[in-house]
């Protein structure tokens, strides 16, 4: 065989089929590229990722999760001044990862109604933990507020404005934004920036935004808050580089 | 003369390293919007282009799909410094590939044995081949062992002239490097590869 012909066998060389498709999902996964392209790859996701076995085991760790949360946060904090309560909060709203359908939360107590101001207070020991599972997010709130249950996704704005990039091109922009603040010391801005990209970017970059989250509250002084954050994270994303 | 003196892509810098169609790296500078269905376009497009040039470069079988994932997903964050300089986006795509495989040629003789003890190896050759394929892969891997005897530059413009067929100023063009560089070297490319597959008994 010549070169001539072994470099014609090269030129047809290439990834099987199936093989294509397996590296576009991983790179899709790393990337958040196929969050609005690979529909295929969609509906080749387990559809029944809350269900049977897997949604029990979710909801086994996610009540492990609330009590350690929850513990971690009714414990006395020496550094808490004893009138001023603990503050939660929570992201002003909630976009599910598969961006199809906004979460529906029940109705909060009568005692925990929302504040008009978005900074509820509680008494010590009062603030409870609720973590959802993976289909829903996990955030740490007592007496809270929360989105408007009608409020559509970012991602299901997106996808009726034909435009999927947009999404996580928005999320990328305020997380960006956000790290810049931070490095900059201006914690607020950064907090502001983290949490609205958790609100209405693809949610492709939640991780980071947790995490820029949970320093800003640090840097603010609000460690009870961060350590929440940083649980959620754990919880949330336990492989994740940035959740150990 | 290392391979990183022979090209001004600089693959020494890592496969992350901007390449040279690419601005400055701006820190943490907001990126253009990406649009995923012409980056999936693209993937569909040329991903047969990366993963025979990784082969075809000494990146090992069982490293290769690993590595054109990491194609794929640096040329994802360095998307919005493309431009289409004309030629499409083979030549950008030639120098992630290039600093990639640099980097897995380095990792590999650094690291000779398989994490795994072989295992995915192994488990590739429980399936039954057949003749043909066998024989393709055979002949392949004379290919590959005769290029393997190239420095890495002589052996990326070869590699783009003879398999890629793509001409000289093309090829100027993806590696930096001037036309009259190219030529030369793929005069010195084409004789040092005849002389590997005659001494491995092929007729070249």
């Amino acid at each position: 065989m010549s070169a001539q012909s072994l470099f014609d066998l090269a030129r047809e060389d290439g990834p099987p089929a199936d093989r294509r498709d397996a590296m576009w999902d991983q790179i899709a996964t790393a990337t958040g590229a196929g969050a609005a392209v690979s529909a295929a790859a969609a509906m080749k996701a387990p559809a029944a990722a809350a269900s049977s076995a897997g949604g029990v085991a979710t909801t086994i760790l996610a009540t492990i999760g609330t009590a350690i949360v929850a513990l971690a946060l009714s414990a006395p904090d020496p550094s808490t001044r004893a009138d001023v309560p603990p503050r939660v909060t929570t992201p002003a709203a909630h976009v599910s990862p598969a961006g199809e359908v906004p979460t529906t939360r029940p109705a909060p107590p009568e005692h925990a109604r929302p504040e008009p101001t978005g900074d509820v207070h509680a008494p010590a020991g009062d603030v409870r933990v609720r973590v959802s599972t993976p289909a829903t997010p996990i955030t740490a709130f007592g007496p809270t507020t929360h989105a408007p249950a009608a409020r559509p996704t970012a991602t299901a704005r997106a996808a009726e404005s034909g435009e999927p990039g947009d999404a996580l091109s928005h999320e990328a922009d305020l997380v960006s934004r956000a790290r810049t603040a931070l490095r900059a010391g201006d914690a607020s801005t950064a907090l502001t920036l983290a949490r609205r990209a958790r609100s209405e970017g693809a949610r492709a970059l939640e991780p980071e935004e947790m995490k820029l989250e949970a320093r800003a509250l640090r840097a603010l002084g609000r460690a009870d808050e961060a350590a929440a954050v940083e649980v959620a994270l754990r919880l949330r994303h336990p492989g994740h580089a940035l959740a150990r | 003369m290392t391979a990183s003196a022979t090209l001004p892509v600089d693959i020494d810098a890592g496969p992350n390293a901007d390449p040279v169609t690419s601005p400055p790296a701006s820190g943490v500078a907001p990126r253009a919007e990406i649009d995923p269905k012409a980056f999936r376009a693209m993937y569909d497009a040329h991903i047969s282009f990366v993963w025979r040039n990784l082969r075809r470069l000494g990146v090992a079988d069982a490293d290769v799909e690993d590595r054109a994932q990491e194609v794929f997903v640096v040329a994802h964050r360095r998307f919005d410094g493309y431009v289409d300089l004309g030629h499409g986006p083979r030549a950008w795509l030639f120098q992630i590939t290039l600093r990639v495989a640099a980097e897995a040629r380095r990792h590999r003789r650094r690291h000779p044995v398989d994490p795994d003890g072989g295992a995915a190896q192994e488990r590739q050759s429980l399936e039954a081949p057949q003749p043909a394929e066998l024989t393709r892969k055979r002949r392949l891997e004379q290919l590959d062992r005769a290029l393997d005897t190239l420095d890495l530059g002589r052996r990326a413009v070869v590699v783009l002239h003879e398999i890629e067929q793509m001409t000289a100023p093309e090829i100027a063009r993806a590696l930096d490097i001037p036309v009259n560089t190219v030529y030369s070297r793929l005069r010195v490319g084409r004789a040092e590869l005849e002389r590997a597959l005659r001494s491995a008994g092929e007729p070249a």
